[in-house]
């Protein structure tokens, strides 16, 4: 079981003056995005939680497109730029996060469309890790990507750029019932006939839709496109 | 306590063919496989493997080699058909790549795209493949997409063992899979980091690594219902965080990683009696790696690299070394570290220039990546 002890989400908007400061020169949006929404959450969390180890899973659907952009594109010019290349890698952004949170034990990266923040939360609940989960999910697009992109969901989501943490502790941590949150026992995944448009959607996004059906009494369910159905399950006791 | 999954099949394909078998043979003649340092999948094999799936020509080649590796996997272990509670978890860092990255570059050039490459750009998500691979396999579970650079498939492969030992999956397919793509091959160029010829694992004079690619999977469960392969006992991961592409000098992030897979797995450093090493051949990584084995493991045991015969399939570079550590402790054979002459006289670990025979209870594997990701696994052997 995992307790949900604080979440977070941002948008481009939140982060955009931060992008030309000198220390975040090298980093791509995502990892901006990462760096400033971890910091959000931080000052959510109650004072006196011990972070010096942590698991953290990042999730990315669409991993560091940007980058890989741009990287293309120098290439063409013939100049394959070191930078670009090492922060294309979907992992990048975990590695950036790892300079500034010297207390990760575990990390890893997820990469699963649509499910990428579901599927670390099902990760989560299997791990035998005692200490506290930081799962951050981020997807960021230029608006030449964000044409591509639409034209493959056929303009049925409007994408934007966008991220999403949250601070998960499991049943095994000595602070468990002392802090309040919400009780995830299980995550259950299955197939749905959607219709539905999506707006101000960001594939990693799953925290926001989780954070919405947790307030929500009876069953917890949502869907996502590529017709997929997520059910939450809750211990409230 | 243990919680063993049970490893009941195990797909393979790599640069040698398809399965173990060539790949082993090439480890223990030391035979390279290395064509101006990189090791490609031959289209031979792709096209063999493809018919034996009757999947069409214009398949991308990691779709090819996963659904054959994943195939091979289900029907060594005899299971009959996939269940909505079985999990596939794939480690890669790339995906589809060859499938899109042409479009890709000359949609960041300027030409613009018709409806057809942006079709063709839907498979630039890592999620395409497992897509494509469902429908495939007529795959009605769980599916999870690793992309923890180097370490993608360790880290599937753990995450298998987590997810049978806590009960969330009854059985699970894990491993990874890699074509190389111009984006790979550039950018490891422009970083300097590739030998033009064979690599050298801790060699004084290595001087980079190799590229190459392939898929292997690995059919995990707890209650086998065949004579088990062999077992995964646990593993971890754990971050440098100390620098973006570089390891940790002294291997402060592998040891952590190792002794912490040792303890969840519930075996002393002194059992382990056979490491499997990453042993890319690159200055780093090698000085990093033996110096956390050398402190874990002051019994020496032996150390070996295989990436002199098959080269560094990045993201399925754990699950495709896997597969020779299972041969190993079949065989009770030890191969040596192909394309090692002279140790650097700075790493004090146990490198068998020679193979030899041993009868190996209890293993490691390691793998680093990119971002400081140090993962380890602890492999037990059948008849342990």
């Amino acid at each position: 079981m995992l307790k949900l002890v604080a979440h977070t989400k941002m948008r481009f908007p939140d982060i955009q003056m931060k992008m030309d400061a000198d220390e975040n020169r090298k980093k791509s949006v995502n990892m901006v995005l990462a760096s400033e929404i971890v910091k959000d959450l931080w000052r959510k969390l109650p004072s006196d939680l011990d972070l010096s180890s942590l698991n953290i899973i990042f999730c990315s659907g669409e991993g560091e497109l940007q980058q890989t952009f741009e990287y293309f594109r120098n290439l063409a010019q013939d100049r394959a730029r070191p930078i670009l290349f090492q922060n294309s890698l979907h992992n990048s952004t975990l590695g950036s996060l790892s300079l500034e949170l010297p207390g990760i034990t575990s990390g890893i990266t997820v990469s699963n469309g649509e499910l990428s923040f579901e599927s670390a939360v099902d990760m989560a609940l299997s791990s035998p890790s005692p200490f506290p989960f930081l799962i951050v999910g981020v997807d960021a697009y230029n608006e030449e990507l964000k044409k591509v992109r639409s034209h493959v969901y056929k303009g049925k989501v409007e994408l934007t750029t966008g991220g999403c943490a949250a601070f998960f502790i499991p049943s095994t941590h000595p602070k468990f019932r002392e802090l309040k949150g919400k009780i995830i026992s299980d995550i259950k995944f299955s197939s749905a006939d959607t219709k539905d448009v999506f707006t101000d959607y960001y594939p990693a996004g799953g925290m926001e839709s989780i954070a919405k059906v947790l307030e929500l009494t009876g069953k917890k369910e949502y869907e996502k496109p590529g017709h997929h159905k997520v059910t939450i399950i809750t211990d409230e006791n | 306590m243990q919680k063993l999954a049970a490893i009941t099949g195990m797909g393979i394909l790599s640069p040698a063919g398809l399965g173990i078998e060539p790949l082993w043979k090439h480890c223990l003649n030391q035979q390279p496989l290395m064509l101006n340092g990189i090791a490609h999948v031959e289209e031979s094999i792709l096209q063999e493997a493809a018919a034996s799936l009757s999947l069409p020509s214009t398949s991308g080649k990691s779709l090819v080699m996963s659904a054959w590796a994943i195939s091979a996997a289900f029907t060594e272990a005899r299971w009959k058909t996939f269940s909505s509670d079985d999990v596939i978890i794939l480690g890669t860092t790339t995906g589809q790549i060859s499938l899109w990255e042409n479009t890709f570059s000359s949609f960041a050039a300027g030409n613009v795209l018709n409806e057809e490459d942006s079709q063709i750009l839907s498979k630039q998500t890592l999620s395409s493949l497992s897509d494509d691979l469902k429908k495939v396999l007529k795959f009605p579970g769980r599916f999870i997409i690793v992309t923890s650079a180097c370490s993608a498939s360790t880290q599937a492969l753990i995450l298998g063992q987590e997810m049978l030992a806590s009960g969330r999956a009854k059985r699970v397919i894990a491993g990874g899979v890699e074509e190389l793509g111009k984006l790979t091959m550039s950018g490891f160029g422009c970083l300097k980091l590739l030998n033009q010829s064979s690599c050298m694992p801790f060699d004084q004079d290595r001087s980079g690594i190799n590229l190459s690619e392939g898929a292997a999977f690995y059919s995990l469960e707890t209650h086998p219902s065949t004579s088990p392969l062999g077992f995964i006992a646990g593993g971890d991961t754990v971050l440098d965080s100390y620098h973006m592409t570089s390891p940790n000098p002294e291997g402060a992030g592998l040891k952590k990683a190792v002794l912490s897979a040792l303890e969840r797995s519930d075996v002393k450093p002194s059992d382990i009696s056979f490491v499997h090493a990453h042993g890319t051949g690159s200055s780093h990584n090698d000085l990093a790696e033996a110096f956390a084995l050398r402190d874990i493991f002051p019994h020496l045991p032996e150390v070996i690299s295989t990436k002199g015969v098959h080269g560094h399939a990045l993201g399925a570079s754990g699950a495709l070394e896997l597969g020779i550590c299972i041969q190993t402790m079949k065989e009770g054979f030890i191969p040596p570290v192909t394309g090692l002459k002279t140790i650097d006289p700075v790493i004090k670990i146990n490198l068998p220039q020679q193979g030899l025979k041993k009868n190996i209870q209890w293993m490691l594997k390691t793998t680093l990546g990119f971002g400081g990701v140090n993962s380890a696994l602890v492999l037990k052997a059948p008849h342990a």
